[in-house]
C-alpha cells in the first residue's frame, strides 16, 4: 500500500495551443479596448492557473494497494491487479496507471471520494527474479486537458518472473517403484498398480511382506501417478554451461515433469525442493529457479508502441456543442447567413451524429466545406477586413473543425474556440447580462473536458460544481489583473456598421415621425451621476443632445454653420460636474445637462453649445463634464444669427400670414410670448401617433387643421414660427427627466425619455428655452418612472406589469438591478487605459516602472493561487476509515499469534478459518474479532467499534505462540 | 407472496434465520446420505435452488448426477422428472402438444415432460438448438406458449440439466444466453477414496431414493425463498460486488450481464441463509463465484483466452475485500 505524495504539472501540446489562443484573446480584447473582452480574457487565463492547482490536487492523496500477482515468465507479461483509493474530500478523475517499465497503462475514469477502483496493469518481465515492489506512474490531463499531471510511486507487490522454458535436454527418466506417502508428501503415484518381483539391487524395505508370504517370490507393491515415478531435476546433470541456459532447461523441465504427473525433486547450488507434486510444488519450483543467484540477463522489453490519441467521447461531445452553438449566439446576428447556416448544419449534424462519430474525414470534402465558408464571405463583396466578414470567417472555420472533429487533441480545439467565440461575443453586448452569459459558456466548456478527461465518468453535476469552484478561485486573480494589468492602446479596431447596435438613438434628419418611434423604446441611452452631491431641480433636467439649425418646416435638420462656439471663461456659481456612462449608439453625440460648459476629452462644443465625440461610440463610453442649467450667452456670432433666421423655400401661406401677424408684437420677447399664447389658445391635443404631415402644407395642416401632434411638432413650428416672425430660434434634441436611482444616486434616461424643444435668441438674455410640451401637455414631462410606467401599460403587455400592491418592490428591483448594470458599466465595461491611469495616479502607483508593475503582479497571483492551494491541501487526506484501521490491527494481532497473515482478498470468516487453523489454542478470540468485524462491516445492525477494540485488546493480550522464525504465508 | 425489500433485516428475523437453518440442515444430511462426499456441490445445488436459479452439471457420466437432482427433488418434497435429450428430439416432445380432440371438436394442450417442479434435462447438449431454445421461455418466464396461449409451469420450477464436457462429437454447445440462464455451473467429480469406498459398501442408490422422505414441511420451500432476498447486503458488500464485476468487464470481453451479477448476489444470500447468518459475506460471493461465474466467462472460440474457472480465481485473487 502506497500514497501518493509529489505532484509534478508539465506542459503538454495543448498548453502551447492555449497559449495561442490566450494571445488571440488579448490582442481581441486590446483591440476592442473593451473592458468586459478584457475580464473574460483575464478569467480564461487565471482559470488555468487554477487547473494547475486542481491538477495537482487530483493526483494527490490517492492510495495504491496490489492484489495477489502470478508468477510469469520472462518474455512475457506479468499482471498487476491494482486498487486505487481516492482520498477523502477528493474525488480522483482520470487518473492513468502504468508501469514505470511500460506495458498496458489502465484508466480510472472517476473514483469518488473515499472509494476505490480496481484496474488491471501489465508490466512486461524482462528480468527473472523475485522482485518486491513496482515502480507506478499516474498520470492525468484532468480538468481542462491543459496541463498532465503526474506522480510516481513504489508499490509494494511481490511477484515472481521465472526463467522462460527453454532447451533440448529430454526429461530425466524416473526412478520406477518408489512409493508416494501423501502426508510426507513426496513417492510417486498413489494408485495401486500391482505387484511385481522383486530385483536385486532394489531396497529391500520396498517388499511386500504380507503378499510375499502368499507366493513363494519376493513381490513388490507398484504404485502408479501418470506416468513414471521419481525424478531429481538436477543441476549436475544439464549438459548446457551457461547460467541462464541451465535455468531455462529446469523450468522447462519442471512443467514437464509437472504435466507428467510424476513427482519430482529439484536440486540447484545452494538450494533443494524435495519432490513433490501439485500446483504448490510446481510454484515453489520455479520460484527456486526464479530466485537463483547470479548475474541476470535482460530480456529486451516488447517495443513501446505509440498510442493513437483516443477519440471523443459522445456525452461530453453534446456538453461541448451546446456551449459552442450558444457562445456563437450573440455573433450570428452579426455574420453573414451564409456562414451562420454553415455552423448551425454543422453543429446540428455532429450532435445527431455523435454517438456514431461520424465526422468529415476525406481532405477533398474539408476543403469543399473551407471553400464554402470563404467564398461565402468573398461573394459577400464586402472584402475580407472588417470585423463581419472576420467572424463569417471565423465561425465557417468553427464550422469546419466540428465537423471534423474525431480525436480529444480536436476537442481541445474546439474548448479552446468555444472560449474565443465567447469573447468575441462581448463585441457585440457588453451587457452584464451578457458578460455573466459568456462566463457560464466558458464553465459549461470546462466542465465538458472535465467530463471527457474523467472517460465520461464523472457526473456532470459534479464537473460543473468543480468547474464552478475553480472559477470562484480564479475572482481574485481576475480582479488583480483586470485592475493592475497594464492596459495598452491598440491592434487594428474593427469597427461595426451603426445598424448592427440596437439602439440608433436618433438621426441627423430629424424627422418628427421617426423621433415618435423612441417613443416605445424603454432600452437605456445614458445614465448621469452628479459628483457634487447636489441634484439639479425637475424643471432644469434637459439633458441636450444635437441642435438643428436648418429649418424644413415641421422637419429640421442639423445643417452647417461655421461658427466657433463661445465658452464660457470661468465655470459659474451654481454648475453641475456631472459623469455620463452613454450606451453604445453607432453615432457620434454625447449628452450632457443643458448645457455644457465644455467639451469633455476627444470630444468638441458644437455650434450650438452641444458635444459631438472624435469617435463613433461603438462601446459604453464613460465622460465627465460641468453644465450650467442657467447660462448665459452674451453675444451671438454673426454667422449664427444668420444661421438661426434663414427660412426655408417653400413656406406654405397660412403660417407665413401667421409669423408676420406675431412680428407686430414689437419686442422679440412680447414676440415670442404672445407666440406661446396663440399656441395656447388654438386647442392642440397631444398624440404620439398622428398621421403624417406630408410636404410643403404639413405645417399649415398642423398648424391651422388638424392641430395634433407632440414634443417635436411643437418645437419645430415653433421654431419656423419664430424665424417668420424675426427671432433667431432653433431646434434641439435631447432627453427630458430621467429616473433617479436613490442605490447608485444617478439618473437612468432611457430611449423613450428622449424629446425636443425650441431655443429663441433674446437679447440681453441669450438663448431662452421654449418648451410648448410644457404648456400644452405637462402631464408628458412629470417625472420619468411614472411615465415609464405609463407607457408601458399604453403599449398593452409590451413590458412586465407588476400586479397592483407589489408596484413598488417591484420598481425597487427594478431600480437595484439597473444599478448593479450602471456599476458594471461605470467599473468594469468603461475601465480602460485612461480609467486605469486614472485609478493608478489616485492610488500614487503612478510612477512605479511598469517591469516592476508586473512583477507585483506576478507575486501577488502566486500568493492568490498559492493560498488557494494551500487550503485545497488542508481538505484533501488519504482516505481514513476507523473500521478499516481497527480491523488491520486486528489482523496485526493475529498474525503475531498465528503467523497467518490476511491477504487482502480474504474476507474476515475465511481468514479467522485459515489462522483457527494454525493456532486452534486462540480459536475462540480470533474468531469473535472476526465475527465483530463481519457485523460492523456487513451487517445490518452494526456494533459498535469499542466491541471490535475490546476484543483485539483481549487477542494483544495473549503470548505468540509461533516461533518467530516468522510467518508463512499460505497461499 | 409477499413484498420484501431486499437486504432488509430485522431483529426477529436473526433468530428466524437461526430455525431456517434448522430446516435446512436435515435436507443437506438427507442428500448427503445418499450422495457420499460431495457436500460443496449438495450446498451449491441446494442454494441454486433457493435462489430460484437453474442447474447445469457438467461432469462425465455415472458420477451421480441423476441421483444427485433426484435426492434434491425428493426431500425438498418436489414433482420430480427426467428428460433424455437426443438430436432428433422436438420442442413439442418437451412442453407439450395440442392435439385434436375428436368429441369435444377442438384442440386441448397435453403437457410435457418438463410440467413439473424439478426438471432432470439430461445431456442439454446433445438436442438441437431448437429444442434448447424451446426451453429459454420456461426457464424465464416459468411458463410454456404453445398455440398463442400460456400455460404456467407448476411452482416452484427447478431445471437441473447436465452435460457432458469431454464428448463433442454430435452435440450442440449451448449459446451464451442460454447460459446465462443457468445460475450456476456445478461439477460433481470423482468420488475420493473414502467416498468411493462408502458408496461400494453402500446399499443400492435407487433404493436408498425410494426410501426417503421429504425433509422440508409443505410450503416451507416457498419461505426459505422468500428468507432469501432478506438477507442483508450491507454497501460495502455491494461496492465489493461491483468491483468484481468491473474488473470483469475490464478482463473479459463481454463481462458478466446484469442478471449474472443480480444472480451472484442471490446465490451468495441463499449461500448465507445456509450458514445460518442474517448478513452476506464476501466469502459467500467467493464460494458461490465460480459456480455462479464460471460458464459465463468461458471463451470457448477464442484459445488465447484464460478458461472461465482461472479467470474466476483471479479475478477473486485481485479485488481486495473492505
Amino acid at each position: 500500500m502506497s500514497t501518493t505524495k509529489r505532484v509534478s504539472i508539465r506542459p503538454t501540446r495543448n498548453t502551447v495551443g492555449f497559449g495561442a489562443l490566450l494571445f488571440a484573446l488579448w490582442y481581441a480584447a486590446l483591440s476592442q479596448g473593451n473592458g468586459a473582452a478584457y475580464a473574460l480574457f483575464f478569467f480564461i487565463a487565471a482559470l488555468a492557473l487554477v487547473s494547475w492547482l486542481h491538477a495537482r490536487r487530483n493526483l494527490r492523496a490517492l492510495t495504491l494497494r496490489a492484489g495477489r500477482i502470478e508468477a510469469a515468465f520472462t518474455g512475457g507479461q506479468v499482471r498487476v491487479p491494482i486498487s486505487v483509493t481516492a482520498g477523502s474530500g477528493n474525488f480522483a478523475a482520470g487518473v492513468e496507471v502504468r508501469a514505470l517499465s511500460g506495458g498496458e497503462r489502465a484508466t480510472c475514469g472517476f473514483i469518488a471520494a473515499g472509494q476505490t477502483a480496481n484496474v488491471v496493469i501489465t508490466v512486461p518481465a524482462t528480468v527473472r527474479g523475485a522482485f518486491p515492489e513496482i515502480a507506478i506512474e499516474l498520470r492525468s490531463l484532468w480538468p481542462l486537458g491543459l496541463l498532465a499531471a503526474r506522480t510516481r510511486i513504489t508499490l509494494a507487490a511481490p511477484h515472481v518472473v521465472q526463467p522462460a522454458p527453454a532447451g533440448t535436454q529430454p526429461l530425466p527418466a524416473g526412478e520406477p517403484g518408489w512409493r508416494y506417502d501423501r502426508r510426507k508428501g513426496r513417492g510417486d503415484g498413489d494408485e495401486f498398480a500391482g505387484l511385481r518381483e522383486f530385483r536385486i539391487g532394489e531396497s529391500p524395505r520396498r517388499i511386500d511382506w504380507r503378499a510375499a508370504e502368499r507366493s513363494d517370490k519376493l513381490l513388490i507393491k507398484e504404485w502408479e501417478g501418470a506416468s513414471g515415478g521419481l525424478r531429481w531435476l538436477d543441476w549436475t546433470a544439464l549438459h548446457v554451461v551457461h547460467t541462464e541456459a541451465r535455468l531455462a532447461q529446469l523450468t522447462r523441465w519442471v512443467l514437464e515433469a509437472d504435466r507428467c504427473g510424476a513427482p519430482y525433486g529439484l536440486r540447484v547450488p545452494g538450494a533443494m525442493v524435495p519432490p513433490a507434486l501439485g500446483p504448490a510444488h510446481r510454484a515453489r519450483c520455479l520460484h527456486a529457479l526464479a530466485a537463483f543467484p547470479g548475474e541476470v540477463e535482460r530480456v529486451k522489453p516488447p517495443k513501446r508502441t505509440r498510442l493513437p490519441e483516443p477519440a471523443i467521447l459522445p456525452g461530453p461531445f453534446a456538453g461541448l456543442l451546446i456551449a459552442l452553438a450558444l457562445s456563437a449566439l450573440p455573433l450570428l446576428s452579426t455574420v453573414f447567413p451564409f456562414s451562420a447556416a454553415i455552423f448551425g448544419v454543422a453543429v446540428l449534424f455532429r450532435f445527431i451524429t455523435r454517438k456514431r462519430g461520424t465526422a468529415l474525414r476525406s481532405i477533398p470534402a474539408k476543403l469543399l466545406v473551407c471553400g464554402l465558408g470563404v467564398g461565402g464571405v468573398l461573394i459577400s463583396g464586402s472584402g475580407l477586413l472588417g470585423l463581419e466578414p472576420g467572424l463569417s470567417l471565423l465561425i465557417s472555420l468553427v464550422a469546419l473543425k466540428t465537423l471534423e472533429s474525431i480525436t480529444r487533441r480536436d476537442f481541445f480545439v474546439l474548448v479552446l474556440l468555444t472560449w474565443f467565440l465567447a469573447l468575441c461575443g462581448l463585441f457585440v453586448s457588453q451587457t452584464l447580462a451578457a458578460a455573466s452569459a459568456a462566463v457560464a459558456l466558458c464553465i459549461l466548456a470546462g466542465a465538458a473536458a472535465a467530463v471527457l478527461y474523467s472517460e465520461d465518468r464523472m457526473p456532470w453535476r459534479t464537473a460543473l460544481k468543480r468547474t464552478g469552484l475553480m472559477a470562484a478561485q480564479a475572482l481574485p486573480i481576475i480582479a488583480l489583473f483586470f485592475i493592475f494589468f497594464p492596459r495598452i492602446q491598440g491592434g487594428i479596431r474593427f469597427s461595426f456598421a451603426p445598424g448592427s447596435l440596437g439602439a440608433a438613438g436618433f438621426s441627423e434628419d430629424f424627422d418628427p415621425g421617426n423621433f415618435a418611434q423612441l417613443n416605445d423604446n424603454f432600452d437605456t441611452a445614458f445614465r448621469a451621476e452628479f459628483l457634487d452631491g447636489e441634484l439639479p431641480q425637475p424643471p432644469d433636467r434637459y439633458w441636450r443632445g444635437l441642435v438643428l439649425w436648418q429649418c424644413n418646416g415641421l422637419s429640421w435638420q442639423r445643417g452647417s454653420v461655421r461658427a466657433i462656439e463661445p465658452r464660457a471663461l470661468r465655470v459659474p456659481e451654481g454648475s453641475f460636474r456631472q459623469r455620463i456612462t452613454l450606451q453604445p449608439h453607432g453615432a457620434r453625440w454625447l449628452f450632457g445637462l443643458d448645457r455644457p460648459l465644455y467639451p469633455p476629452k476627444d470630444a468638441t462644443l458644437e455650434p450650438g453649445a452641444y458635444l459631438q465625440s472624435m469617435r463613433r461610440i461603438n462601446h459604453s463610453t464613460r465622460y465627465e463634464l460641468v453644465s450650467h442649467p442657467g447660462f448665459k450667452d452674451h453675444l451671438l456670432p454673426k454667422e449664427q444669427r444668420a444661421a438661426a433666421l434663414v427660412l426655408p423655400s417653400g413656406l406654405p401661406p397660412e403660417t407665413r400670414k401667421l409669423g408676420e401677424a406675431l412680428r407686430q408684437a414689437g419686442s422679440d420677447v412680447a414676440i415670442v410670448a404672445s407666440g406661446v399664447r396663440w399656441f395656447q389658445a388654438q386647442g392642440f391635443t397631444y398624440n404620439l401617433a398622428p398621421d403624417r404631415y406630408d410636404g410643403a402644407s404639413g405645417l399649415d395642416d398642423f398648424l391651422f387643421r388638424r392641430r395634433t401632434g407632440f414634443c417635436s411638432h411643437y418645437a419645430a413650428s415653433f421654431a419656423t414660427l419664430m424665424r417668420v416672425a424675426g427671432v433667431p430660434a432653433r431646434v434641439v434634441l435631447g432627453y427630458q427627466g430621467g429616473e433617479y436611482n436613490p442605490h447608485g444616486r444617478y439618473f437612468l434616461i432611457r430611449q423613450n425619455d428622449a424629446h425636443a424643444w425650441a431655443e429663441v435668441w433674446l437679447e440681453g438674455r441669450g438663448w431662452e428655452r421654449v418648451d410648448l410640451t410644457q404648456q400644452l401637455a405637462p402631464s408628458r414631462l412629470e417625472d420619468g418612472a411614472g411615465r415609464f410606467r405609463e407607457v408601458a401599460a399604453e403599449a398593452g403587455g409590451a413590458g412586465f406589469r407588476p400586479p397592483a400592491g407589489l408596484s413598488a418592490v417591484f420598481d425597487a428591483a427594478r431600480m437595484l438591478w439597473d444599478n448593479v448594470n450602471y456599476q458594471w458599466d461605470l467599473h468594469v465595461v468603461a475601465y480602460d487605459e485612461d480609467a486605469q491611469f486614472e485609478f493608478l495616479a489616485r492610488t500614487g502607483l503612478k510612477d512605479l516602472p511598469r517591469p516592476l508593475m508586473l512583477l507585483g503582479i506576478a507575486a501577488a497571483t502566486a500568493v492568490l493561487l498559492g493560498s488557494a492551494g494551500l487550503w485545497l491541501r488542508s481538505i484533501t487526506r488519504a482516505a481514513r476509515d476507523p473500521a478499516t484501521e481497527a480491523w488491520s490491527r486486528a489482523c496485526g494481532q493475529i498474525a503475531r499469534l498465528t503467523g497467518a497473515v490476511r491477504e487482502p482478498w480474504e474476507g474476515p470468516l475465511a481468514y479467522a478459518g485459515r489462522a483457527t487453523a494454525a493456532a486452534p489454542d486462540a480459536e475462540g478470540a480470533i474468531r469473535t474479532v472476526a465475527n465483530i468485524y463481519a457485523r460492523i462491516r456487513f451487517g445490518a445492525q452494526p456494533p459498535s467499534l469499542a466491541e471490535l477494540h475490546d476484543a483485539t485488546e483481549r487477542l494483544t493480550a495473549r503470548p505468540s505462540l509461533t516461533s518467530p522464525a516468522g510467518p508463512a504465508r499460505s497461499a | 407472496m409477499t413484498v420484501t425489500t431486499p437486504g432488509r433485516s430485522t431483529p426477529d428475523f436473526r433468530s428466524t434465520i437461526t430455525l431456517l437453518k434448522q430446516r435446512i440442515q436435515p435436507l443437506l444430511d438427507s442428500i448427503a446420505t445418499i450422495v457420499v462426499g460431495k457436500d460443496d456441490a449438495i450446498r451449491l445445488s441446494v442454494a441454486c435452488l433457493l435462489a430460484h436459479g437453474h442447474l447445469l452439471i457438467e461432469d462425465v457420466p455415472g458420477v451421480g448426477k441423476t441421483t444427485l437432482s433426484h435426492a434434491l427433488a425428493k426431500t425438498a418434497g418436489l414433482e420430480f422428472r427426467r428428460i433424455q435429450f437426443t438430436s432428433d428430439l422436438l420442442p413439442g416432445d418437451v412442453i407439450g402438444s395440442s392435439i385434436f380432440h375428436r368429441e369435444e371438436h377442438r384442440f386441448t394442450f397435453h403437457p410435457g415432460p418438463l410440467f413439473a417442479q424439478v426438471v432432470l434435462i439430461d445431456e442439454i447438449n446433445r438436442a438441437t438448438p431448437k429444442t434448447q431454445s424451446a426451453l429459454l421461455e420456461a426457464m424465464e418466464e416459468r411458463q410454456v406458449s404453445v398455440d398463442g396461449t400460456a400455460h404456467r409451469l407448476p411452482e416452484p420450477f427447478f431445471v437441473v440439466a447436465t452435460q457432458n464436457p469431454q464428448e463433442q462429437v454430435g452435440t450442440f454447445p449451448l449459446p451464451e444466453s442460454q447460459l446465462d440462464r443457468f445460475l450456476m455451473r456445478v461439477s460433481l467429480g470423482l468420488p475420493d477414496r473414502s467416498a468411493e469406498r462408502a458408496l461400494l459398501r453402500g446399499r443400492d442408490r435407487r433404493e436408498m431414493l425410494s426410501e426417503i422422505t421429504p425433509a422440508l414441511p409443505d410450503g416451507e420451500l416457498r419461505a426459505l425463498q422468500e428468507a432469501v432476498v432478506k438477507v442483508h447486503a450491507s454497501d460495502a458488500l455491494l461496492d465489493y460486488l461491483q468491483d468484481l464485476l468491473a474488473l470483469c468487464r475490464q478482463r473479459h470481453s463481454r463481462g458478466l450481464s446484469p442478471r449474472a451479477g443480480l444472480g451472484l448476489l442471490r446465490a451468495a444470500q441463499a449461500w448465507a441463509l445456509i450458514a445460518g447468518r442474517d448478513l452476506v459475506l464476501p466469502e459467500d460471493i467467493q464460494a458461490v463465484g465460480d459456480a455462479v461465474m464460471a460458464h459465463r466467462l468461458d471463451s470457448p472460440f477464442d484459445p488465447a483466452a484464460p478458461p472461465g474457472r482461472e479467470l474466476v480465481r483471479e479475478i477473486m485473487r485481485a479485488v481486495p475485500v473492505p
